[in-house]
């Protein structure tokens, strides 16, 4: 095994890890601090997609797409938050999971009848489209590259925010006392709404930064949105530093799992029954682990102090 | 028919003369005008025999009861009969059939609920008249297998009465669940006239055709206001004749004659509305219609609509509803909807199929019901080879086939060192076993991916750290559209040449563009393929819903044709599965592949051609024919399937 060829790989897990990260971070704050199951999260990422996709098109201009997309998903999430899923706090886990079921179906509905079922052409910017020497030996695409760095920082932006702002300070404490924070003041109704707001966004940022390496269609986030759930599991519901490590786990083990789980089996159980139970094992590795972490520590790996 | 109810309906004519043994084994007819008669009679005995019901309601007008109407549920009908008409003719007949004594409990208890008197026998000594017996062993179950319930004809009953009886009949039998086939034994023509001289002659036939013609064409208010006005004026003819030996009490037998009549005709009016019931065609198409290939079931609702709208939304001249599902590009889903489709909507069709694992969960519970599928997508290998099933077929082709198309087209370049990938699900392997079938040459990998899976970046710099000389690949839908754009983003596409089966077609090039240029595709068929069924059906989609039709498109109308052309050859008749297996097995319709057949398995034999990726004149990437791979290409499997024809 060649080791630029894991060096490779990892930078490949990192990106994807990244990837669910933006996703985690709302759904795991709109979790801990709204105590509220949104399966609607992935519809976020969709909407993100196809806003930056519109804006693209119409404008050329990547960058006016980015905006666009996120201040339009930032709005919707708080409209969506205002209109359905204030009146789901108080319900129970399995009302809202079917609530949001059905937004699934509305969002996936509205955009096949807005851009219509078929997926929508989106490439990478073209200032973006080449290559970069990470190390002698490997060439990265470029934009790939740049999801990483951009995850990276939205990373160090949300610790920042969550630590050391007032914003931050009163989503920790929403986090860990709701009651609590409610009472002393804080109008939490809007604390809830620009937290959601926020977290639609994020997603939003993954659904746009995904579209032109992925596929721009209704339905798009179903697809991540249930490892999003395991990083959230692995990471500890709640908890923005577990969504990180959640993720980079996950998208870690899931990218070398695909890529070495088969070799690696051949050398012990030999070629063909490998070929047969690698590519299986290599699709069920991050819900092994899931499975794994909720024995060994039920919390996750950094949950979310409660009070 | 796989419906409970009265599944089919027999007027089944009667004299002495010709509902004898000698007529109906020895053909010995009493004179030679029977022969269509006896013919008829033979013909629903065949009919009886493919239908299978589960019991035969009789009503001759030869039973006769007075006061109360009387259904016979003896368990067992075994005795030896004379006829009290014609003792000469027909005597010494041993009978012993199966009674259906929970049918018959059933009617009487339903005809008690509605105030209609009516007794149940159950005595092994209920003697049975020769319009009961004879239709029965002599034409209609020779075998005797089948449980029958006779029902008498009432003196002291009415028209309406006997109207209302039909109704109950049909309702019981539904109720309970059984197919039942009711016969009503005598003929609108029936004479009770001495004298061979005085048969019903044609005027008189011509009321049994006048009443089978209503029926047919589902005129029943005509029919039942018809045989109101005949009844009275056959009334008093028969009166007249009756005034010539008045000194016999024949009254009696006219009205029974009458009731019969009654009797035999409602009811048929209301199994006649089942029958209009079947005479819509209903066809469940199952697809993705949401989801990730929502886009590729798009494809396939449109040109299904198409077809409809080629045929005047008439398949098979029949009246046509279709019951669109969506199976979530789920197996379990899908076969809910099969069953769904089958038990509740009771459709004559299923089709559609975009994945071979839903297949393979959809197919064989469509066909154990005894309902005909036509696969429009999904070929796996077990449905044309081992698990091949008479009412199984398939307009699109074989997985294996396109692949193997491929592999002899890059072993025909002596290309080698080829990396193949696939889904890891039953089609993905079917397509790589064909490509190897006919590619000899060095495969440097083979790698299954997850099915659905959105990122190929780890697979992709595991394939450039092999260096492998062309690429094969199998990624249908929106797995085709990510693989192509990372596998252009990660530059491959300049350095590795790509060839795909499934990934680059006109569902997925919108969304791909320029990074498709230059892949090969192997197919059957092409937007682009000259002849004039294809033509017209590129036309007409673009033209209705403005984008380009794809393959699986162009199977799904296909589809929609060959079940209009089986409907057609057994003019309407439904229940005539054998008769559309048969009509199918010709392929005469105008497909959009041009003209094929169909192997024994079902399976198409087709071309196979290559296509290229290019810049077509709009600016737009499109799928450009090259050349014909295969001329008249069969599948791998065949030789496995059993059925023969």
């Amino acid at each position: 095994m060649n080791w630029l060829l894991v060096v490779e790989q990892c930078l490949n897990g990192l990106q994807f890890g990244v990837m669910l990260f933006l996703m985690a971070a709302g759904l795991t704050l709109v979790f801990g601090i709204m105590n509220l199951v949104n399966l609607a999260h992935g519809s976020l990422y969709m909407v993100g997609a196809y806003l930056a996709t519109a804006a693209v098109t119409r404008t050329g201009s990547f960058l006016a797409a980015v905006v666009f997309a996120l201040l339009g998903t930032l709005a919707i999430g708080m409209l969506m938050e205002v209109l359905a899923l204030r009146t789901l706090y108080e319900r129970d886990h399995l009302d809202q999971v079917l609530a949001t079921f059905g937004l699934i179906l509305f969002f996936n509905e509205a955009v096949a009848i807005v851009w219509g079922r078929a997926a929508l052409f989106t490439a990478v910017p073209s200032a973006l489209s080449g290559h970069i020497q990470v190390l002698p030996g490997i060439r990265y695409p470029a934009y790939r590259a740049v999801i990483i760095v951009v995850g990276l920082l939205v990373a160090l932006l949300l610790y920042v925010v969550v630590t050391r702002t007032r914003l931050g300070m009163l989503i920790r404490a929403g986090a860990s006392n709701r009651t609590m924070v409610g009472a002393l003041g804080v109008n939490i109704r809007l604390l809830y709404t620009v937290v959601f707001g926020f977290g639609a966004a994020l997603a939003a940022l993954g659904g746009l930064m995904a579209g032109p390496i992925y596929t721009v269609l209704p339905g798009m986030g179903e697809e991540i949105l249930i490892q999003v759930f395991v990083v959230i599991v692995i990471g500890g519901i709640g908890s923005i530093r577990g969504a990180l490590a959640g993720a980079v786990v996950v998208g870690m083990v899931d990218t070398l799992g695909r890529a070495f789980l088969r070799p690696m089996l051949s050398t012990v159980i030999g070629p063909s029954a490998a070929d047969n139970a690698g590519p299986a094992l290599a699709s069920m590795l991050i819900y092994i682990l899931m499975a794994a972490v909720l024995y060994f520590r039920p919390q996750g790996l950094f949950p979310a102090l409660r009070g | 028919m796989s419906h409970s109810g009265l599944v089919g309906v027999y007027l089944s004519v009667h004299t002495p003369r010709y509902c004898t043994y000698d007529a109906a084994f020895a053909g010995k007819l009493a004179h030679p005008d029977f022969q269509a008669v006896r013919d008829g009679l033979v013909a629903q005995g065949r009919h009886v025999a493919t239908l299978a019901p589960d019991a035969i309601v009789i009503n001759s007008c030869h039973l006769i009861a007075t006061f109360p109407t009387v259904v016979d549920g003896t368990p067992r009908h075994a005795g030896v009969l004379t006829a009290q008409e014609a003792p000469e003719l027909i005597h010494g007949v041993a009978y012993d059939f199966p009674g259906d004594f929970e049918l018959a409990a059933a009617l009487v208890e339903r005809g008690r609920a509605a105030g209609l008197p009516c007794t149940l026998a159950n005595d092994v000594h209920y003697p049975l008249d020769y319009g009961t017996v004879m239709p029965v062993v002599c034409y209609l179950d020779r075998a005797q297998r089948i449980p029958v319930v006779p029902i008498s004809v009432c003196l002291s009953a009415d028209l309406d009465e006997s109207f209302a009886w039909g109704r109950h009949i049909a309702r019981a039998t539904a109720a309970l669940g059984r197919r039942a086939a009711f016969v009503a034994s005598g003929s609108v023509s029936h004479k009770l006239v001495r004298g061979p001289e005085r048969w019903p002659g044609a005027a008189e036939q011509e009321l049994d055709h006048r009443l089978a013609q209503l029926i047919a064409d589902g005129e029943y208010d005509k029919a039942w206001a018809w045989l109101r006005s005949v009844v009275r004026q056959r009334q008093l003819r028969h009166l007249a004749d009756v005034l010539e030996f008045r000194a016999k009490p024949k009254e009696a037998s006219v009205r029974v004659l009458r009731l019969m009549m009654i009797l035999g005709v409602v009811v048929g009016l209301l199994a006649g509305q089942a029958a209009r019931a079947a005479e819509t065609v209903k066809i469940g198409f199952i697809t993705s219609l949401s989801g990730p290939a929502g886009v590729i079931g798009k494809h396939m609702k449109d040109s299904v609509e198409l077809a409809l709208d080629h045929l005047g939304r008439k398949v098979g001249g029949l009246d046509t509803e279709v019951i669109y599902g969506d199976d979530q590009r789920k197996p379990d889903v899908g076969k809910q909807l099969a069953d769904e489709m089958l038990k509740k909507h009771k459709v004559n069709f299923v089709s559609g199929i975009i994945w071979s694992n839903v297949m393979l969960a959809v197919a064989p519970t469509v066909t154990g019901a005894g309902t005909i599928m036509v696969g429009t997508n999904a070929g796996p290998h077990e449905l044309s080879g081992k698990m091949c099933n008479e009412l199984y077929f398939t307009t699109s082709w074989q997985n294996d086939q396109t692949p193997e198309a491929m592999g002899k087209y890059m072993q025909d370049q002596g290309i080698n060192d080829v990396y193949a990938m696939a889904p890891n699900y039953a089609a993905g392997k079917d397509m790589i076993n064909g490509f190897k079938r006919y590619f000899k040459g060095r495969i440097v990998d083979e790698v299954y991916t997850k099915l659905g899976q959105q990122d190929y970046q780890a697979e992709i710099s595991q394939l450039r750290g092999k260096n492998p000389k062309a690429v094969f690949v199998f990624y249908p839908g929106d797995m085709g559209i990510q693989f192509l754009k990372q596998y252009a983003q990660a530059g491959l596409r300049d350095q590795i040449p790509l060839y795909s089966v499934y990934t680059v077609d006109e569902t997925t090039l919108p969304a791909v563009g320029d990074a498709a240029l230059g892949n090969f595709e192997a197919r059957y068929w092409s937007p682009d393929l000259k002849n004039e069924a294809s033509q017209r059906y590129v036309a007409d989609f673009k033209k209705k819903f403005g984008y380009t039709p794809s393959y699986y498109g162009a199977q799904s109308y296909d589809g929609i044709l060959l079940i209009d052309s089986a409907v057609r050859a057994v003019k309407g008749d439904l229940s005539d599965k054998k008769g559309m297996v048969a009509a199918m097995r010709k392929a005469d319709f105008k497909s959009t592949r041009g003209k094929f057949t169909f192997n024994v398995n079902h399976t198409p034999i087709e071309n196979f051609y290559l296509l290229r990726a290019v810049k077509g004149p709009g600016g737009e990437t499109e799928m450009q024919i090259q050349k014909t791979i295969f001329e008249n290409h069969k599948d791998a499997y065949y030789h496995e399937c059993p059925m023969k024809w």
